[in-house]
């Protein structure tokens, strides 16, 4: 059977940093040994094409480390794909800055996660990451490209939300907020609690209130939700269940194959030197665990919901790693407010 | 899924969203109170939110405009509903368990969020 493609596939070029984050959940650092080759590279942009792909979403890593980042760019470009480039913004060089303009990629976003050097330096495990980054940012916005912010949230930076907020206001970027999960570099005591979520939440929905499109766009990313009894919705579109294997799809810089990036490696589900990515993606078994969900799949409160049908349990990645198995996230702000309801008796 | 449910989905469809505060006053008139204040102002103050803020986020006063408004919208939906039973029944789609398929591109919801998305 033929599926349609992914929307976006979400491609770590390189595992390659040079930054050392606390959150990073791929533990990025050293490039991987058996990384996909040039022409590899660029086979698997026709190939991502040939399923159907309409998009690639280009990170790390730090995927400007990789010599070749702008031949792969340029591919996606020439077969047809929308690009978009996730960068730490550290180190942007004038001729990166240039390549990244000649390519024009539809979206071009960096992570700022404390609204001070300190808060972010630390996280970022490098002294001035910080400064460089404002200034890359304000060098994205200054040439007119369609600019984003990611913002991975966890115990060390909640408090600097209306920090960065600040500083973001009246830029015209799009500002995505994210809760860190214990993969990778960060360590459970770290990953936010649940009323820490609640609050996060909060914040967002505040910010939506508060700020006009024009002054802040702000959502929530996959993580945030679900179908909340008292907040509005995060996301910028309602959430439909998890979309590893549907309309996303995961690639490592080693070309494995895996529904989502966010997942551990036990998701691998091929490599394209082994097997045709066409033949991975439209593999039946491929990606089941979101293709096929059963309410017996559910976790207790999330079959019990009157939203399983379309929540399916949340983030597989969040569940997986803080529930200790898929279609039970318990990061739910809906949940979360059953619970604490409960709580005030 | 109960009729207020139900609801409450549509509310979250992207295009209804672009109707603005429309969304809020319907939500707060849709749901029940689970949080407290002072507990709402606690976990908002935990991302550094004034209580002003917080109550803004949850705020769900309804004018007599938005009641108007809201009861014209519920008719709306009703129909819209009620069509959607009728057209899909013969079709057999009711019961199935819905697999979602929809076709994202950077800068929309994964990878990225990109600001046309917002527009």
């Amino acid at each position: 059977m033929v599926r349609p493609g992914p929307g976006c596939a979400v491609w770590e070029i390189t595992l390659k940093c040079n930054l050392n984050c606390m959150h990073c959940g791929s533990a990025a650092g050293k490039a991987r040994s058996d990384e996909l080759t040039t022409d590899e590279a660029l086979q698997l942009c026709d190939d991502l094409k040939g399923i159907g792909c309409q998009g690639v979403a280009m990170m790390g890593g730090e995927p400007l480390l990789r010599k070749d980042w702008p031949s792969i760019a340029e591919r996606v470009r020439e077969v047809g794909m929308d690009l978009s480039i996730i960068t730490n913004g550290y180190k942007i060089t004038e001729s990166k800055f240039q390549r990244i303009l000649d390519v024009n990629p539809e979206l071009v976003t960096v992570s700022i996660d404390g609204g001070h050097a300190a808060i972010h330096d630390k996280i970022r495990g490098v002294p001035g990451s910080f400064k460089e980054v404002v200034a890359t940012l304000r060098r994205f916005v200054k040439s007119g490209l369609p600019t984003g912010v990611i913002t991975t949230v966890h115990k060390m930076n909640l408090g600097e939300l209306t920090t960065i907020r600040k500083l973001l206001l009246g830029t015209g970027v799009a500002w995505q907020i994210q809760m860190a999960t214990p993969y990778g570099r960060l360590t459970y005591d770290h990953v936010l609690s649940k009323e820490e979520y609640y609050s996060l939440a909060l914040f967002i929905a505040a910010t939506r209130k508060k700020y006009s499109k024009k002054e802040l766009m702000i959502a929530g990313a996959h993580d945030m939700g679900y179908f909340s009894r008292v907040l509005p919705p995060l996301q910028v579109y309602p959430w439909q269940g998890c979309q590893a294997g549907i309309s996303t799809l995961g690639i490592e810089s080693n070309g494995n194959i895996l529904g989502c990036l966010a997942l551990p490696p036990e998701y691998v589900e091929g490599n394209i030197r082994e097997r045709p990515l066409k033949e991975i993606w439209n593999d039946s078994a491929f990606s089941s665990y979101t293709r096929r969900v059963r309410r017996t799949d559910l976790g207790s409160e999330c079959a019990s919901c009157t939203y399983s049908k379309i929540c399916k349990g949340g983030c597989s990645a969040v569940s997986h790693s803080m529930a200790g198995g898929l279609h039970r996230d318990p990061y739910c702000l809906r949940l979360i407010e059953a619970e604490l309801k409960k709580s005030n008796g | 899924m109960t009729w207020r449910e139900s609801i409450l989905y549509e509310l979250n469809a992207a295009r209804i969203q672009r109707l603005g505060g429309l969304k809020d006053w319907m939500r707060g008139f849709l749901t029940t109170s689970v949080l407290d204040t002072e507990k709402a102002e606690m976990l908002g103050a935990q991302a550094g939110l004034t209580p002003n803020e917080v109550g803004a986020a949850m705020d769900a006063r309804m004018s007599r405009r938005g009641s108007i408004l809201f009861k014209l919208t519920v008719v709306v939906f009703t129909l819209i509903i009620v069509g959607a039973v009728v057209l899909a029944d013969p079709l057999g789609v009711i019961g199935q368990y819905p697999a979602t398929n929809t076709t994202y591109v950077p800068g929309t919801r994964y990878g990225s969020i990109c600001p046309k998305d917002f527009r």
